[in-house]
C-alpha cells in the first residue's frame, strides 16, 4: 500500500513518542507495527528525519548505540509532541471516513 | 536530551573514511541492517545486498537528506512537490473531462469564443488605437485647425500657406508646422503595361517632416533649402521603393520620371509611415504646384492642412499643448490685426494630438464593441462557472470522500482551480486559433472602413493579452465553486450525499450569477439593438440618387492647354462612352457623391455686407456636366436644366433654397453672390447623400463646368447591365482617346454608397453578433441553471404534491422562483444601458438613444427566454410521481 502524502512523517513522530530512537531503530518499528503493511523504501525516512528536524519537531544528537556503533538518536520536542497529538486526532477520522466508506451500501450517483 | 538508558553520548564523528554526516548516519543503518540479517543466518554478502535493496537508492537518498536537512533546497523541494502535485490535479481535472464530455464541450465552446471574440477585436484595438504612430514624441505632434468663433455649417477651415508662414515666424510654441495637401492630382508616371499611373502624392511645405520627425530608412527627406531653389524633389515611400525600385539602396540621387516632368530622389520613408493618407506614396514640395492650377500663394486660399510640432517647454506633453494653444490664439489675434481683409475672423486655434486626429472617428465604436466583447466573454464566464457549480453541488459526495482521505481543504480548493485552468487555457488556445483566422476576415471586410488598419495583426502583445484573459478566465470560472468547496468542512465529509443540503447557499450563488448575465446581456442587447435599428433607418435613406448600374471613374486629367481643351476631351470621352452598347448615358462631376463634395465656397445673398472672413455662410460647390442631374437621377424640384449653350447661372439643392431664400420657388430666379459674382439660381435640386450619412446633406451649389473648369473629373456612366462589366470597355475607349491620362481609381455607384454607409453597417454588425451571442449564452444560462435548481427540488416538490399541492400552484412556484433573478437583472440592465446612452447616442442615427422599440424588444426577448427557461422543468416538476419524489435524494 503506498503512503498518504505526510502519513510518514506521523509514523515518525509516533515512533519517537516514547523516547529517543535512532533512524534504524525508528524503521524497525514502523515495520512490526504496521505489519509489514505499510512498506517504505528506507531510505526515505531520512530526508524525512531531517524535515522535521530543521521544523523543530524533533532535535537529533550522536551518540553510541547498543552495538557500540556512532548513530544519530532523534527525540520529540514539546512542539513535536504537540503536533502528533493533532494529527492522531486527524488520523481517527480518517480511519473512520475510511472504514465508512468502505462499508457504504452503494457508491451512489456521483452526480448526487 | 536524554538519551535511552545505556546509551552514551559522544561527539559528532570525526566522520571515518571520509563522507559527510549523513553519510555517516546512513552506514550506520546499512551496517546494523547487516548484522541483524547475519544475526538470523544469513550470510554476510547476501545479509549486504538485501540491505542495501531495502535501503534504496543510497546516493539518492543521501543528496536528498543533506538538502533537506540545510533547508536550502526547501524552495525547490516545494516547487518540485507543487508541480508533482499540480500534474495529479491536472489529471484528476482531465479525468472530469473524459467523465462529462457534454458538458466539457459546451464549456470549451462557450469559453473558445468568448476569448476569440476578444482577441479579435483586441487585436483590432491595439492596432489601430494602442500602438504607437511612427512619430517620435508622438503626444507633441498636433494638427492644427482655425477655430472661427461662427463657423455656420460646423465645418473646419484650412489654412493658406501665407497662414503657415505667419505662425512659423510669430509663434515660440512650435517646433516646426508645415501645410499638406493629399487633394491634388498626383505624379503620373508612365508604366510598362502602356497605361500611365497616377501616384497618390503629397504636396508640403518645408517643417512638414520636421514637425512628424519620422526619419527615413534611406538618404534624407525633403530638404528645406530646395523648397525656394529646385524643388523638383521627391521622397518614396518604403512600398513605392520596393514595387518600382526593388528596394535598391542606391535609389537616392536617381530620377523619377513624370508626366509632370523629373523629379531627383533624396529619400525612402519606413514602412508604416502613411501621412496624410496610409496608401501616399510619393512627397514633394507644394512649390511644385503651378499658380495657375492652385494659386497657394494667396492668402485666402485656404485649402491646407497643417501639421505642427509643440516645443518642449515646462516638459509635460498636455501643459505644453494648452500654452501652445493661448499662444497662439494671440498670434492669429496679432494677424487678425495686421491683414484683417482676409483674416479678420480666425481668432483662436484648436490643436489636435496627432493620434486623436487620425483614429477619432472610430475610436468610441472600437472602445464600445471591445467593452460588448468583454462583457460577452463576462457572460461566458459566468455560464461556464454556472456549469461548473451547478455540477460542483453535485460533486460533493467525491470530495467529501476525497477529504476523508486526508485531501485537504487547499488541496480540494486547488483541484477545482486546476479544472478552472484547465478550461481556461485550453479555451484560450481554442479562442487564439479562431482569433488568428478571425482577424484576416475582420480585415477583409473592414480593413477600408477603419483608419491604420494595416497595423492590424495578431502579434505578440496580443497572444499575450489573451493568454491573460483566458487564464484570467480560467481562475474565475474556479474561482467560486472553489470557494464554495473551501467552506465546506471536513465535517460534512460524514453526510456523504448532501442531496438537498447545500440548498439556499448554491441557489443564491445560481440566482446571483442569473442575475448579473442577464444584467450584462441586457446592456449588450440593448446597445447592439440600437445600432442595428439606426443601421435599418441608415439604409432607409433616400441617397437622393440611384447608385445602381453607375460606374465611376475618378480621373485627373492633364496635357492640354486651356479650359477648353479639357472640356473639349471630356465631351469627346463622354461621346464615345455613350455609343458603347448598353451605356445609358455618360456625364462628369469633379468629384462623385458620397466620395468628396467639392469646394466650400462661401456666399451671400444680393445687397448683403461682405462678412468679415472666417464668418461667411459658406456651402460645397461642385462642378459638374449639364447632363449629371439626368444620368445620377437627382430629381429636378424647380426651375429648368441648362442646355447645350452655357450660361452663367448655378443650380443648388434643396437645403440651401430653405437656408437662403425660405423655399425652392422663391430661389428660381434670385441672384445669389458667389465668388464675388452675382449669379443667378436657374433651378433647384434634390438633396443628396454624404459621406457621412448621418449628417445633414450639407447646402450645395452645383456649378456648371464649362463656365468654371476643373481639371479633376469623375466620369459617371449608367448602365442596364453590370457596371463592371464596362470598365475594360471604358479603359479600351479612354486609350484610343488618349493614351496619357491615368485613371485614378475605378468603382461602382453602388459600392460608394455602401462605402458611405459601411462604416456604421459594419459596426451595427459586429454589435448585433455579439448582442446576439450574448443573448444566445444568457438563454442557456439561465435556462441551464433553472432546470438544476428545479432538479434539486424535486423532493421538495414531491412533498408539497404529497401534501395536496396542485400541479398549476407548483408551476407558478417554479416559475415564480426562476423568473426572479431575471426579472432583476432585467431592470438593472435596462438602467445601466440607460445610463450608458450617451455614450453610444453619437453612434445613433435616426432613433432616440432611449429607443423604446428597442427597450421594450430586449425586454420581452429576455422574458420571453426565462419563461421558456422555467417552464419546461416547471412543468415536468409538476407531474413528478410524489413517491418517486420522495425517495429521490
Amino acid at each position: 500500500m503506498e503512503l498518504l502524502q505526510g502519513t510518514l512523517d506521523v509514523m515518525i513522530l509516533k515512533a519517537l513518542e516514547w523516547g529517543p530512537r535512532h533512524g534504524y531503530a525508528v524503521s524497525r518499528w514502523i515495520k512490526s507495527t504496521t505489519r509489514d503493511v505499510l512498506t517504505v523504501e528506507e531510505g526515505a525516512l531520512y530526508p524525512a528525519l531531517h524535515r522535521l528536524r530543521r521544523k523543530g519537531l524533533v532535535e537529533s544528537e550522536w551518540g553510541v548505540s547498543e552495538n557500540n556503533r556512532r548513530a544519530k538518536f532523534y527525540a520529540l520536542t514539546p512542539k513535536g509532541r504537540q503536533a502528533l497529538a493533532e494529527e492522531a486526532d486527524s488520523w481517527d477520522a480518517y480511519a473512520r471516513a475510511v472504514d465508512r466508506v468502505l462499508k457504504a451500501e452503494s457508491p451512489g450517483g456521483a452526480n448526487g | 536530551m536524554r538519551l535511552p538508558d545505556g546509551f552514551r553520548r559522544t561527539t559528532p564523528p570525526e566522520l571515518s573514511g571520509g563522507g559527510s554526516e549523513v553519510e555517516e548516519e546512513i552506514r550506520f543503518h546499512i551496517e546494523s541492517r547487516v548484522d541483524e540479517l547475519v544475526a538470523e543466518g544469513v550470510p554476510e554478502a547476501e545479509a549486504r545486498r538485501r540491505a542495501e535493496r531495502e535501503f534504496g537508492d543510497r546516493a539518492h537518498m543521501v543528496r536528498r537528506t543533506e538538502r533537506e536537512s540545510r533547508g536550502g533546497g526547501e524552495a525547490t523541494m516545494r516547487v518540485m512537490r507543487w508541480m508533482g502535485e499540480a500534474g495529479r490535479d491536472v489529471r484528476l481535472a482531465m479525468r472530469q473531462v473524459r467523465r462529462n464530455p457534454g458538458l466539457w464541450a459546451a464549456a470549451l465552446v462557450t469559453l473558445a469564443l468568448g476569448v476569440g471574440g476578444t482577441t479579435s477585436v483586441y487585436s483590432v484595438v491595439q492596432g489601430v488605437l494602442l500602438r504607437a504612430l511612427p512619430y517620435p514624441d508622438e503626444e507633441r505632434v498636433v494638427r492644427i485647425w482655425p477655430a472661427a468663433p461662427d463657423d455656420v455649417d460646423g465645418g473646419r477651415q484650412s489654412w493658406s500657406v501665407p497662414d503657415l508662414d505667419d505662425w512659423r515666424e510669430r509663434s515660440e510654441s512650435l517646433a516646426a508646422i508645415g501645410g499638406y495637401t493629399s487633394t491634388l492630382a498626383g505624379l503620373v508616371i508612365p508604366t510598362e503595361s502602356g497605361a500611365p499611373e497616377e501616384v497618390r502624392t503629397a504636396y508640403v511645405t518645408s517643417g512638414f517632416f520636421e514637425a512628424l520627425g519620422t526619419a527615413p530608412v534611406v538618404g534624407g527627406t525633403l530638404p528645406p533649402e530646395a523648397e525656394e531653389g529646385d524643388p523638383r524633389v521627391v521622397v518614396l515611400s518604403q512600398g513605392f521603393w520596393q514595387r518600382r525600385f526593388g528596394g535598391d539602396p542606391d535609389v537616392v540621387g536617381q530620377v523619377l520620371d513624370a508626366q509632370q516632368g523629373a523629379y531627383r530622389i533624396v529619400g525612402v520613408m519606413p514602412d508604416g509611415f502613411g501621412f496624410p493618407d496610409p496608401d501616399t506614396e510619393l512627397w514633394t514640395f507644394l512649390a511644385n504646384v503651378d499658380q495657375t492650377s492652385v494659386p497657394w500663394l494667396l492668402r485666402q486660399v485656404r485649402v491646407f492642412d497643417a501639421v505642427a510640432r509643440i516645443a518642449p517647454r515646462t516638459g509635460a506633453a498636455d501643459e505644453d499643448l494648452a500654452t501652445a494653444e493661448q499662444e497662439l490664439a494671440e498670434v492669429a489675434r496679432g494677424i487678425a490685426a495686421d491683414v484683417p481683409e482676409t483674416n479678420a475672423g480666425i481668432t483662436s486655434v484648436e490643436l489636435i494630438p496627432i493620434r486623436t486626429a487620425v483614429v477619432g472617428d472610430v475610436r468610441t465604436p472600437l472602445l464600445i464593441v471591445l467593452a460588448a466583447v468583454a462583457l460577452t466573454l463576462l457572460i461566458a464566464c459566468a455560464n461556464v462557472a454556472n456549469l461548473l457549480l451547478a455540477r460542483g453541488a453535485g460533486r460533493q459526495r467525491e470530495f467529501a470522500v476525497r477529504a476523508s482521505l486526508g485531501a485537504g481543504r487547499g488541496r480540494l480548493v486547488r483541484q477545482v482551480l486546476a479544472e478552472g485552468l484547465l478550461l481556461g487555457v485550453l479555451g484560450g488556445v481554442a479562442g487564439m486559433l479562431l482569433a488568428a483566422f478571425a482577424v484576416p476576415a475582420l480585415l477583409s471586410r473592414a480593413g477600408a472602413l477603419i483608419p491604420r488598419s494595416q497595423a492590424v495583426t495578431v502579434d505578440a502583445g496580443v497572444l499575450l493579452a489573451a493568454l491573460a484573459v483566458s487564464v484570467g478566465t480560467g481562475l474565475l470560472v474556479g474561482l467560486l465553486p472553489a470557494l464554495r468547496v473551501g467552506r465546506r468542512s471536513l465535517g460534512a465529509a460524514g453526510r456523504g450525499g448532501g442531496g438537498s443540503g447545500d440548498g439556499v447557499e448554491a441557489r443564491g450563488l445560481l440566482d446571483g450569477l442569473v442575475f448579473a448575465e442577464v444584467g450584462l446581456a441586457v446592456v449588450l442587447l440593448v446597445a447592439g439593438g440600437l445600432l442595428m435599428r439606426s443601421f435599418i433607418e441608415l439604409r432607409t435613406v433616400d441617397p437622393g440618387f440611384e447608385p445602381e448600374g453607375l460606374l465611376v471613374a475618378d480621373m485627373v486629367v492633364s496635357g492640354y492647354e486651356d479650359a477648353e481643351d479639357y472640356i473639349g476631351f471630356r465631351d469627346r470621352f463622354l461621346q464615345r462612352l455613350e455609343a458603347l452598347p448598353g451605356v445609358l448615358g455618360a456625364t462628369t462631376a469633379k468629384e462623385f457623391p458620397t466620395r468628396g463634395m467639392g469646394e466650400q465656397w462661401a456666399w451671400r445673398l444680393r445687397g448683403e455686407p461682405e462678412p468679415l472672413p472666417g464668418e461667411a455662410r459658406t456651402a460645397q460647390a461642385l462642378h459638374v456636366h449639364r447632363d449629371f442631374f439626368e444620368v445620377m437621377r437627382i430629381p429636378l424640384v424647380r426651375g429648368t436644366l441648362p442646355g447645350t449653350d452655357p450660361e452663367l447661372s448655378v443650380i443648388i439643392n434643396e437645403r440651401l433654397a430653405r437656408s437662403a431664400f425660405g423655399s425652392a420657388d422663391d430661389a428660381v430666379g434670385s441672384v445669389m453672390v458667389v465668388s464675388g459674382m452675382e449669379i443667378p439660381v436657374r433651378a433647384v435640386v434634390g438633396d443628396v447623400l454624404h459621406a457621412d450619412p448621418a449628417a445633414e446633406p450639407p447646402p450645395m451649389i452645383y456649378v456648371d463646368d464649362r463656365i468654371n473648369t476643373r481639371r479633376v473629373f469623375a466620369f459617371v456612366v449608367r448602365t442596364d447591365g453590370d457596371p463592371l462589366a464596362l470598365a475594360e470597355p471604358f479603359q479600351r475607349t479612354l486609350t484610343e482617346l488618349d493614351d496619357r491620362q491615368p485613371i485614378r481609381t475605378l468603382y461602382t455607384g453602388e459600392s460608394a454608397y455602401a462605402e458611405a454607409v459601411g462604416r456604421p453597417r459594419f459596426f451595427a454588425l459586429v454589435m448585433s453578433i455579439f448582442a446576439a451571442a450574448a443573448a444566445l449564452l444568457a438563454a442557456v444560462g439561465i435556462y441551464g441553471v433553472v432546470a438544476y435548481t428545479v432538479r434539486r427540488r424535486t423532493r421538495e416538490i414531491g412533498l408539497r404534491l404529497a401534501l395536496g399541492a396542485n400541479q398549476a400552484g407548483v408551476r407558478r412556484l417554479v416559475i415564480g422562483g426562476a423568473l426572479r433573478p431575471v426579472l432583476g437583472g432585467l431592470v438593472l440592465g435596462l438602467l445601466v444601458a440607460a445610463g450608458l446612452s450617451s455614450v453610444v447616442r453619437r453612434l445613433l442615427f435616426g432613433i432616440p438613444s432611449i429607443d423604446p422599440v428597442t427597450y421594450g424588444g430586449v425586454a420581452a426577448v429576455f422574458l420571453a427566454v426565462a419563461l421558456l427557461a422555467a417552464w419546461v422543468p416547471a412543468r415536468e416538476a409538476s407531474r413528478v410521481d410524489p413517491r418517486e419524489a420522495l425517495r429521490a435524494e
